[in-house]
C-alpha cells in the first residue's frame, strides 16, 4: 500500500493558519521528508468486528463500558462496531528523534508528514474494510476524544491485539508508541 | 542426557498452542492464563498431558506473560508453572525437558517506548531465577519482536542461572522484525550473545516460514528450530482460525527438517493433534548437524555490516584527539554535537562510527553510556566501541543494541585478560592491535607473531577468530621509510596466511609531510588492494572516500558503479552563489551559504558586533512574522538553525582566537515526568539557543527530583517546564512545588498544549509561554532584569 501525505493536512499540522499556502521551500522540505519516510515506515493495520449493547451513557463491548456519550450518540443507528487500530511503525519516530538533533525544522515537519500519513493509512485501511464488511460505515471514533477518556486504551487494547500483532505498546500515561498510530471504533450499519 | 546433548542431535519436538488448549480445557473468557497455574492446575497439566502423549519431547510451562507488570505473585506463578510441567512428565513416565516459557513484556524499550533496559532485565531475572529453582531444564525466550528486548532476556537468563537457552523471534512476511531486524541481522546478533538455539514462532504459517528459514540457514552456526501457526489467521464472523490441518502441517514440517531445523513444534492454532500428526511423520528423519558459518560481523537494531563482502568504513570523527570543538562538546556535556558528528559520517558513507569520548577531566563511563544510547536511538549505523577505560566499555557494551565493534584488545597478557571476557559475555568483533609489553615491532614477522598469540589466547577464552579483526598499526613514513610497506606485507600475511580479517587507522602514514590527504588516499589504496577489510577513516573526506568509490568500482564491488556515478563524478559542495547579504540568508532559511558569509563577515567585524547588528536583527524579523501569522513554525526553524550554523561559525572563531564572550543567560529545559512528548521542548530549545542563551536540557519523561538537583547544582534563575498531556500537568505542578522549596530564587517558565495562561498560575509557575517565540520574549525580558 502507498501511501501520500496531504499537503494542506500536513500544513495545518505546523500550524498554518487560516489557509495560508506553503512556500515553495516548504513544499520542498514535505517531498523530502516524505521520500525519508517511505524508506522507514512498516504501515500495518488491524481490526476487529464486535457485537455492543448500549448503556445511558456509553457502550459496552464483550463485557468492557466505554464511557461517553458523544460516542454512543455517533453509533445510534449502528448494528455493529469495529475496532480498528493502524501504524506506520517505529522507522517514523526514529526518523524524526534524527532530525531533533540534527535539523529542527525538518523535525517538524517529518513529524507533521508523518501524522498525515497515519491519516491516509486509516483512510486507505477503511475503503479496504468497505469491501470486506458489508453495510454503511460511520467515521472513526478514537478514544481520548469526543469525552471518551483517554484512558480506554487500556480497554482497548485487551480487546483489539495491538500489541501482539503490531508492536503498539501503550505507556503509564496511556500514549501509544510508535506515536504515529491510531485506534478507533467504526459503527456499521447493516441493512 | 541433558538438554544441550541432546539437541541438535536428534530431532526435539516442542508442543503446540497453549492459550487456545487452555480455553478448551476451562479457562474462562477474560481469565489471564497465567492464573491457572495457582487457582487450576488440573487445567495446565491436562494440556500439558495431550501434547506427551502426542510425543513431545520438551514442554513449554503455561508462563508466557508471568512477570511483574502484570502479576504481583511472579515467583509463585512460576514455580507452581514449572511443577506441574515437571510432575505431568513423571506421572506420564515418559521422557520430557521442561522449557521455562518467557514471553514479551508487552511494553516497548526506550527508546522507543518508555521502558528502561535495566528494568527489563529486572522483569526477566525474576522469572529466570525462580523457573531454575523449580527446576526447569532450558529457557526458552519467544514470540520476541525486539532485538534490544531479547538481549535484556538473554543477559538475564546468562547472569542468573546455567540453563539452556533458546530465542525465537517473530518475524513479518518479509522477514522483518518488528523494530526493524532482518533475518541477517537476528541471527548475528543472537549469536554474539551467545544462545543455544535460534528459532522462529508466530505470526506466519509454516509455508511462509519456510522461506525465511532459507535466509536463516544461511547465517547461522547455532541449531535452528521452528513453531509456526496452523496457517495464516482468517477471521470468520468476529472469530479468529487457522486452517491448516494436522496433516498438511505435518508435511509442511518434514520439508523444514529437510531445509536446515533441528526442531520442531507448533504456535497459534495448532493442537495436539498437529503436533501428533507432525510427530508420527517427523520422527524417523535423519538431521545433520548445522555447519559453521565463520562470518564476521556487527550490528545496530536493525542493520549488519559483513566483514569480507566490501571494504567497510569505520567513520574516525567521535574522537577528541585533536579536535577543539569535539573537547568543547564533551566539556559541556553538549551531546547533539556528538550525534550530529554521527549523522553527517553517516549520511557520508561510512558504514559503522568509532565513539571514542575519552578526556581526562571528564566521567567517561557515564558519557560513552550517554553518546552509545543517544547514537543508537538516531542511527542504524553499528558502532565501535572505542577505549581503554575497561568500566566504560562493559557500560556501553551492556546497553548496546547489536553487536558491537570492540577497540581494542592487544598482545598484553594483562590487557587480554580484560578485554576477552567482556566480548565473550556480551558478543562483539574485537580490534586487535598488534603490539604487546615491548612495543610495535618492527618487522613484519614481529607482528604476525604477536597476532598468532592473540589468536591462541582468544581460543581459551572460546573466542572464534571471525570475531578478532587484526590492526597492524602504521607508524608515519617520515621516520622510517619502510613503515607503510612493513604494514602492507603484514595486511597481506595476516589475510592469506592467519585468514583473519583487517582494520587499520589510514591516517598516521603521512604525519610530518605535506598534502596529506594525497598520501593518505593512496595509502588507502594499497592497502585495500593487498586485502584491507576496513579503514578507520574519515568519510567527510572526498579524497579518502574518493578512493573507496574507485577501488569499488574497479574491483566489480559497485554492481553498475552506482556507488562510484552518485558519489564521484559529480562536483560536489555545489552552492547555488545567489548575491546575498547574511541577514537575508538567516531570514530566507539559506542555510547552505551561511558558514561562508559569516566568515567573510568576521573578516572585518568582532563576533559580538555579528551577533547583534545581523542575527539577533535578522531572527526579530522572523520572530515578529512568526507572531503576526506571516512566518509558520517550519520557517521559523529554518532561520534559526540557519543562524546557528553562523553562531557555530563565531563559536569556533572565538575558541581558535581564545577570547570569551558573556553569556546571555542560562535556562534549564525538561519536558515533565511521565511525558514523552519532546517536540515542543526541542523547538523552543533551538530557539533559545539561536537567540544567545545557553540552554541545559535535561530530555523528556524527567522526574521532579532530577530536575531540583540539577537546578540547584547549576544554580539555575530561570526552568522551562514543559508538558503535553493533561495527565501529566501534575507532574509539571510536583517540580513546581518542589523547585519553590529548594530554590526559591528560580523562576519557572512552563508551556505545551494543555496550559493556558490561567492554568500556568494556578499550578504556580511564574510565566507562561504560549508558543516558541514567546518564551524567547520571556527569557529576554528576565535576563535584561
Amino acid at each position: 500500500m502507498l501511501l501520500e501525505y496531504d499537503l494542506h493536512e500536513a500544513a495545518r499540522y505546523m500550524g498554518y493558519k487560516h489557509g495560508a499556502e506553503p512556500s515553495e521551500e516548504m513544499c520542498e522540505l514535505c517531498e523530502k521528508a516524505y521520500r525519508e519516510l517511505l524508506k522507514v515506515i512498516t504501515p500495518k493495520y488491524i481490526y476487529k468486528e464486535y457485537e455492543f449493547t448500549r448503556t445511558e451513557d456509553g457502550i459496552i463491548v464483550d463485557g468492557t463500558e466505554f464511557k461517553s456519550k458523544k460516542l454512543l450518540n455517533h453509533l445510534r443507528n449502528s448494528t455493529s462496531i469495529i475496532l480498528f487500530g493502524a501504524t506506520v511503525g517505529v522507522g517514523a519516530d526514529t526518523l524524526v528523534r534524527k532530525y531533533s538533533v540534527t535539523d529542527a525544522a525538518m523535525t517538524s515537519v517529518a513529524h507533521c508528514v508523518g501524522a498525515s500519513l497515519v491519516e491516509n493509512l486509516c483512510d486507505k485501511a477503511c475503503e479496504e474494510l468497505k469491501d470486506i464488511i458489508k453495510g454503511e460505515h460511520r467515521p472513526r471514533f478514537s478514544p481520548g476524544y469526543g469525552g471518551l477518556d483517554i484512558s480506554s486504551q487500556e480497554d482497548f487494547f485487551k480487546l483489539l491485539p495491538m500489541t501482539k500483532q503490531m508492536g503498539v505498546t501503550l505507556s503509564k500515561n496511556y500514549l501509544m508508541t510508535p506515536t504515529k498510530t491510531v485506534t478507533a471504533f467504526i459503527g456499521i450499519i447493516k441493512e | 542426557m541433558t538438554f544441550k546433548e541432546h539437541f541438535n542431535n536428534r530431532i526435539l519436538f516442542f508442543d503446540g498452542a497453549m492459550g487456545t488448549e487452555l480455553q478448551k480445557n476451562g479457562l474462562k473468557k477474560g481469565e489471564l492464563p497465567e492464573n491457572l497455574n495457582i487457582n487450576s492446575p488440573e487445567i495446565v497439566a491436562r494440556v500439558h498431558k495431550s501434547y506427551l502423549d502426542a510425543g513431545c519431547s520438551v514442554l513449554t510451562t503455561n508462563t508466557f506473560g508471568a512477570n511483574s507488570l502484570k502479576f504481583q505473585n511472579v515467583t509463585e506463578i512460576v514455580t507452581s508453572a514449572v511443577e506441574i510441567a515437571k510432575n505431568t512428565v513423571k506421572e506420564s513416565g515418559k521422557q520430557a525437558f521442561v522449557a521455562l516459557d518467557l514471553g514479551p513484556l508487552g511494553k516497548l524499550l526506550k527508546p522507543y517506548g518508555d521502558l528502561e533496559f535495566e528494568a527489563a532485565y529486572e522483569l526477566y531475572k525474576e522469572q529466570v531465577v525462580a523457573g531454575e529453582k523449580a527446576g526447569a531444564d532450558l529457557i526458552l525466550i519467544e514470540t520476541m519482536g525486539d532485538l534490544y528486548e531479547i538481549k535484556s532476556a538473554v543477559l538475564a537468563a546468562k547472569e542468573n542461572s546455567e540453563l539452556p537457552i533458546l530465542v525465537s523471534m517473530i518475524f513479518d512476511e518479509k522477514g522483518i522484525l518488528l523494530t526493524g531486524a532482518d533475518i541477517k541481522t537476528a541471527v548475528i546478533t543472537l549469536e554474539a550473545l551467545g544462545v543455544d538455539g535460534i528459532g522462529m514462532n508466530c505470526g506466519l504459517g509454516p509455508d511462509q516460514m519456510l522461506e525465511l528459514l532459507k535466509e536463516m540457514t544461511k547465517y547461522s552456526s547455532t541449531p535452528i528450530f521452528i513453531q509456526p501457526n496452523a496457517g495464516l489467521p482468517v477471521s470468520v464472523n468476529g472469530v479468529t482460525t487457522y486452517n491448516v490441518s494436522p496433516q498438511e502441517f505435518a508435511e509442511k514440517q518434514l520439508k523444514m527438517l529437510k531445509n536446515g531445523a533441528c526442531a520442531l513444534g507448533g504456535c497459534c492454532g495448532t493442537t495436539p493433534e498437529h503436533i501428533k500428526a507432525m510427530i508420527d511423520l517427523c520422527k524417523n528423519e535423519k538431521i545433520e548437524k548445522i555447519s559453521e558459518k565463520h562470518i564476521t560481523a556487527v550490528t545496530s537494531y536493525s542493520k549488519s555490516v559483513i566483514f569480507g563482502d566490501k571494504p567497510v568504513i569505520i567513520g574516525e570523527r567521535i574522537n577528541p584527539t585533536g579536535k577543539k570543538m569535539l573537547k568543547e562538546a564533551l566539556r559541556n556535556n553538549d551531546m547533539d554535537y556528538i550525534y550530529r558528528e554521527g549523522v553527517s559520517q553517516a549520511d557520508a558513507g561510512a558504514d559503522i562510527l568509532d565513539v571514542n569520548v575519552g578526556l581526562p577531566e571528564i566521567d567517561e563511563p557515564q558519557m560513552m553510556y550517554n553518546a552509545v544510547a543517544g547514537l543508537q536511538s538516531i542511527l542504524d549505523t553499528p558502532l565501535q566501541i572505542d577505549t581503554s577505560d575497561t568500566v566504560a566499555m562493559e557500560k556501553a557494551l551492556r546497553i548496546y543494541n547489536g553487536k558491537a565493534m570492540v577497540n581494542s584488545v592487544n598482545g598484553k597478557e594483562k590487557v587480554m585478560d580484560e578485554i576477552f571476557p567482556l566480548v565473550k559475555k556480551y558478543g562483539g568483533v574485537l580490534v586487535c592491535l598488534t603490539l604487546d609489553e615491548k612495543g610495535i615491532p618492527e618487522t613484519a614477522d614481529g607482528r604476525i607473531e604477536i597476532a598468532k598469540r592473540i589468536i591462541a589466547k582468544a581460543e581459551k577464552y572460546e573466542i572464534s577468530k571471525e570475531s578478532l579483526v587484526f590492526d597492524p598499526l602504521c607508524m608515519t613514513v617520515s621516520t622510517n621509510k619502510e613503515n607503510a610497506k612493513i604494514t602492507l606485507e603484514c595486511i597481506r600475511r595476516l589475510t592469506d596466511e592467519l585468514g583473519v580479517k583487517t582494520v587499520l587507522g589510514v591516517s598516521n602514514v603521512s604525519f610530518g609531510l605535506p598534502n596529506r590527504e594525497l598520501l593518505n588516499s593512496t595509502f588507502f589504496t594499497l592497502a585495500l588492494q593487498k586485502g584491507l577489510s576496513a579503514g578507520i577513516i574519515n568519510p567527510k573526506s572526498d579524497a579518502m572516500m574518493n578512493s573507496y568509490y574507485s577501488f569499488c568500482a574497479l574491483n566489480g564491488l559497485d554492481g553498475n558503479f552506482e556507488q562510484y556515478i552518485e558519489n564521484v563524478t559529480e562536483t560536489k559542495n555545489e552552492v547555488k552563489t545567489v548575491d546575498v547579504d547574511l541577514k537575508t540568508a538567516i531570514i530566507k532559511g539559506l542555510k547552505a551559504q551561511t558558514q561562508e558569509l559569516t566568515k567573510k563577515e568576521l573578516e572585518t567585524k568582532t563576533p559580538i558586533e555579528i551577533i547583534d547588528s545581523i542575527l539577533i536583527p535578522a531572527l526579530n524579523v522572523v520572530g515578529k512574522g512568526f507572531e503576526e501569522n506571516t512566518v509558520f513554525l517550519p520557517g521559523l526553524l529554518m532561520s534559526a538553525e540557519t543562524a546557528g550554523v553562523s553562531f557555530a561559525v563565531i563559536k569556533e572563531h572565538i575558541l581558535n582566537s581564545g577570547t570569551q564572550t558573556e553569556e546571555k543567560g542560562r535556562i534549564l529545559i525538561a519536558t515533565v515526568e511521565g511525558d514523552i512528548h519532546d517536540i515542543g521542548k526541542n523547538i523552543v530549545k533551538v530557539l533559545l539557543e539561536n537567540y544567545g542563551f545557553s540552554v541545559i536540557d535535561m530530555g523528556k519523561d524527567v522526574a521532579p527530583e532530577r530536575i531540583v538537583e540539577r537546578a540547584e547544582k547549576e544554580q539555575i534563575k530561570l526552568v522551562g517546564l514543559s508538558a503535553l498531556m493533561t495527565t501529566t500537568v501534575p507532574s509539571m505542578e510536583k517540580t513546581i512545588r518542589l523547585l519553590n522549596e529548594k530554590c526559591p530564587d528560580t523562576s519557572v517558565l512552563v508551556g505545551g498544549a494543555v496550559l493556558t495562561e490561567d492554568y500556568a498560575k494556578t499550578i504556580g509557575a511564574d510565566f507562561y509561554g504560549k508558543d516558541a517565540m514567546s518564551s524567547v520574549r520571556i527569557a529576554e525580558k528576565f535576563f535584561a532584569k
